[in-house]
């Protein structure tokens, strides 16, 4: 099924760099700098995305170098020095699986905790909150965006390796189960406590990210189909969720839940791109979202009752962080005070994402 | 393929209002919905008279054809008794609430395609959850009526209560909605669903607490009534509510039956709802609320015909269904009228307002009649079906609650006759006029006709309606009479003696002045006394039942579950952002 991917994963890849290379160039300084490393960026993980080769790790040390620089450039020193050990850390756990442990089930273990760690998944995921407060939220929907699909299908080509070794796959799935079932609880009950709108999203990305290990660790035709779905769906919408962000903190320069408040009057469609992107991460129907989730019920509740009914709370507290922050940014009366004049209302952007989802959701229902 | 239409031309309605939003005009967007709305039940009529004619049928649309080795997904709408009952009486009351509301949104200023959007969707989603057969499709309309549900709520976004509202009525109704989910996933994967019908009626059961408003799971419904009247009318007295009760039928259906352990809880959780419903109704001077009550109240009675399990059991939920949908509807316009023209829910500020709104009372009173179940109104009928099912079911103590609480309803009624309707014209209501509310009046009046007809002449409910429902749940057909006489003849009676009494008032008594009318005896008591408002009665009703209200109100108890479970998050929470305070520090 990742081969058949193969052809889709460049292309979303790239509309992400676009979409934010778009503000970039628009809203940043030192624009041929953030250009150079988006262009590295772009072209090391476009190899890593294409297929396994023996410069992996080579393109894996570029993709490093060039966001560790694009931070850099950016100015953001503290985000550069977390994402730093932790880019440090990843590399090293894939050496060492790539080369000493090389073909073993230790050195998958290796590299699926390497994986892990970008992805945030539980109990290594402390980083990402940290490191999405202190940037702005167009860099920190793009890196997420580009961690999830990157790290994502070098996950997935790993556990495929994993089959080789079928007592250990077996071992590794239903212990990706279980830290899968976590991270989804652990992600979205942190967002559910989290004011602060960016780490509310970066918390969600970990729930998100539990879906994720869910689906490939069931690793049945139905439960890869909608991980499929929910990943790029996932992609899409947070990076949605991160340009609403920006927008309001750049506008409103208040990105905390409870301060801001009314906005959907003077930014209506960010407050209707806000309500589709959430909603079809908390799964509602007949978004894309909901397919993929019902696929993973399905699956989960073949497994094991108890599971689903985990999942169903995890999907639970998902819906009410999101209309939480939904309500509380965008719906109610005004506060003038917080507000500065409004801004076009719907960005092309904003618009292209939505299209996407509903052209996901679209094929999805029609292919 | 006229099915697939029906709901169809309804979802084209609600894209075409969406995409044409910046036309900022209620006749526009509201003549569009009548039509798609009108459109819909012509195509279901037509659908209707082929099942006559030739028994069930079904359309089907390929979809979802990748995963079809793993899971069908196909669409697939089937003309079936039980399907068409729903989906008739869904599409008739909304044609006549389209109606009303093209002059009740004359009065907001904007958003007139976000509202008509959502209506059209939502009847579409209505009409396609009662005609699918395909369980995973009833889930995805299902939550798509929530979710227009939702968005009309909170259509007055701006305020701060609309909101609050709104996101009660979706988390209360989206969490149990994953109920039905674990229902629908257990029935399909299971080779013999018998085997786990335990735990599909509870999941099943959890989601239709909260979508038909039954106890514990009720208490979205007052707040929803922050929403225009004719989301009110349409989705909380009509058409929503009735979703969960679908969802039994249904249910029923793919069973073939209920255990005895469900018929029983369906039985008193819905006789218990019911009485709670009045007795919080009682208390309330908001006349919206006092609806939304009574809604909670009348829907217990459909829940516990279905647990009857008798075929007469379940014609009366059936036909209740019908009824409250029509009466329902009509009380809601009636308040709607009411509000326009006084500018206030609260009944306590009305007052007189017959003299001034001649043919509203004349509605009011067939809709509180009907509710009432008083004879010759519909609700007499379904309810005297109630009470005869749980009398034969050998369950006397539902029939007595049914008939206890009827009385409970009556009662409310009076109080909303007396304060509103009757007593002392207010100064500020002396130059009101019924005449702008005509076009109102009228979608009031679609509804009220069917509440008349079929309280007298029930049996072409019970006849081309309610019995093929039956024959598709394997019941035997129900045939309703009252001391062994025919119902046509009762009713065809009435219709004589009443034309008779009107021929003798009009040609003998009122040209002959033989009927006076003087001034009421007072008995030498003051004139306030004549004129009690409705907090005269609710502050009566809470002082005697202060401790009951007190406790009685399960939100408490359901806020104390939610805090709970937040206080055991606030401390992973709490340890976590320690944790992060320890990571970041170094750097």
């Amino acid at each position: 099924m990742l081969k058949a991917l193969a052809p889709f994963l460049p292309v979303i890849y790239m509309a992400i760099t676009l979409l934010c290379g778009v503000f970039y160039l628009r809203d940043f300084n030192k624009k041929l700098m953030v250009f150079l490393c988006l262009v590295v960026l772009t072209f090391s993980n476009l190899f890593l995305i294409w297929g396994e080769t023996s410069y992996g790790l080579f393109f894996d040390g570029i993709s490093v170098i060039a966001l560790l620089t694009l931070f850099w450039v950016l100015g953001y020193k503290e985000a550069f020095k977390i994402l730093g050990v932790v880019e440090t850390s990843y590399l090293v756990l894939l050496i060492l699986g790539k080369t000493i442990f090389a073909h073993t089930p230790e050195g998958i273990v290796l590299l699926v905790i390497a994986f892990f760690l970008k992805l945030a998944v539980f109990p290594l995921f402390l980083w990402l909150p940290i490191v999405v407060k202190t940037i702005d939220a167009v860099t920190a929907g793009f890196f997420i965006c580009i961690f999830e699909i990157i790290d994502f299908v070098l996950l997935w080509r790993t556990v495929e390796q994993a089959s080789c070794f079928p007592q250990f796959f077996e071992s590794l799935r239903e212990f990706s189960l279980y830290i899968g079932i976590i991270t989804l609880l652990l992600g979205a009950g942190l967002a559910l406590f989290e004011k602060n709108l960016k780490k509310l999203l970066a918390y969600a990305t970990i729930d998100d990210t539990g879906y994720l290990l869910i689906g490939l660790s069931l690793f049945s035709p139905v439960s890869l189909y909608g991980t499929v779905i929910l990943w790029i769906n996932h992609v899409i919408s947070k990076l949605g969720l991160f340009f609403i962000a920006y927008r309001i903190e750049k506008n409103t320069s208040v990105i905390s839940l409870g301060k801001a408040k009314g906005l959907a009057k003077d930014y209506p469609g960010l407050a209707f791109s806000f309500l589709v992107f959430a909603l079809t991460l908390i799964g509602v129907p007949i978004f894309p979202g909901f397919w993929g989730k019902l696929f993973l019920y399905q699956e989960v509740l073949k497994l094991s009752k108890a599971l689903f009914g985990l999942m169903v709370l995890g999907g639970c507290l998902t819906l009410v962080y999101f209309i939480r922050a939904y309500h509380s940014l965008f719906l109610g009366e005004k506060e003038p005070e917080t507000v500065n004049p409004p801004l076009p209302k719907l960005d092309l952007v904003l618009v292209m994402l939505l299209s996407f989802t509903i052209v996901l959701g679209c094929l999805i229902i029609g292919f | 393929m006229f099915l697939g239409f029906s709901v169809g031309v309804l979802f084209l309605g609600a894209l075409i209002s969406a995409l044409f939003y910046r036309i900022n005009s209620p006749k526009f967007h509201g003549s569009l919905a009548f039509l798609t709305s009108a459109v819909a039940l012509y195509f279901l009529n037509l659908t209707f008279f082929e099942f006559i004619k030739a028994g069930e049928f079904s359309w089907h649309l390929p979809l979802f054809r990748w995963i079809r080795d793993f899971i069908n997904l196909d669409l697939i709408f089937k003309a079936n008794g039980l399907n068409l009952f729903f989906a008739l009486f869904g599409a008739y009351v909304s044609v006549g609430i389209n109606l009303y509301a093209i002059k009740y949104m004359t009065h907001e200023k904007e958003g007139f395609g976000r509202f008509y959007a959502f209506i059209q969707l939502f009847i579409g989603s209505y009409l396609g959850l009662t005609l699918s057969e395909n369980l995973f499709w009833s889930y995805v309309f299902f939550e798509l009526t929530g979710l227009c549900s939702y968005q009309l709520i909170a259509f007055w976004y701006q305020s701060d209560l609309s909101s609050f509202s709104a996101k009660k009525a979706f988390l209360m109704t989206h969490i149990a909605g994953y109920g039905f989910l674990l229902g629908a996933l257990v029935f399909t994967l299971s080779p013999d669903p018998k085997v786990y019908q335990d735990l599909i009626l509870a999941g099943v059961l959890i989601a239709v607490l909260a979508k038909s408003v039954q106890w514990p799971l009720y208490t979205w419904i007052p707040y929803a009534m922050n929403a225009p009247t004719p989301v009110s009318a349409l989705l909380h007295a009509a058409c929503l509510v009735k979703c969960g009760v679908y969802l039994l039928f249904k249910f029923y259906l793919l069973l073939g039956g209920f255990p005895e352990f469900w018929k029983n809880l369906l039985i008193y959780l819905g006789m218990f709802s019911s009485l709670m419903g009045v007795l919080f109704a009682l208390k309330q001077a908001d006349v919206k609320k006092l609806l939304a009550y009574h809604t909670v109240s009348q829907i217990g009675y459909m829940v516990s015909g279905i647990g009857l399990g008798t075929s007469l059991g379940l014609a009366s939920s059936l036909f209740h269904t019908l009824n409250h949908a029509l009466f329902k509807g009509l009380l809601f316009l009636v308040a709607g009228i009411l509000q326009q023209a006084t500018h206030t829910r609260d009944l306590s500020l009305m007052g007189g307002l017959a003299s001034k709104l001649p043919k509203t009372t004349v509605l009011y009173l067939i809709g509180a009649a009907s509710i009432s179940g008083i004879p010759g109104f519909n609700g007499f009928v379904s309810k005297w079906m109630f009470y005869q099912a749980a009398i034969e079911a050998n369950h006397p103590l539902a029939a007595a609650l049914g008939l206890f609480i009827s009385t409970l309803t009556t009662l409310s009624f009076i109080k909303v006759l007396d304060t509103a309707f009757l007593g002392k014209l207010d100064e500020k209501n002396k130059q009101l006029s019924e005449k702008p509310f005509y076009l109102m009046i009228t979608g009031g009046i679609i509804l009220a006709i069917p509440c008349v007809v079929f309280g007298l002449f029930p049996q072409i409910a019970i006849t081309f309606l309610i019995n093929p429902a039956l024959s598709l749940l394997n019941l035997r057909e129900v045939n309703i009479s009252f001391y062994q006489l025919p119902t046509v003849l009762i009713g065809a009676l009435f219709i004589l003696f009443l034309g008779l009494g009107i021929l003798i008032y009009f040609t003998w008594l009122k040209p002959k002045e033989i009927i006076k009318e003087t001034e009421v005896f007072k008995g030498g008591e003051d004139e306030p006394v004549f004129n009690p408002t409705a907090d005269d009665f609710v502050a009566d009703i809470e002082n005697r039942l202060a401790n009951f209200y007190k406790k009685a109100d399960p939100d408490q108890y359901l806020l104390k579950i939610c805090s709970f479970i937040e206080g055991l998050i606030l401390k992973v929470y709490t340890t976590v952002k320690k944790l992060e305070q320890i990571w970041s520090k170094p750097c």
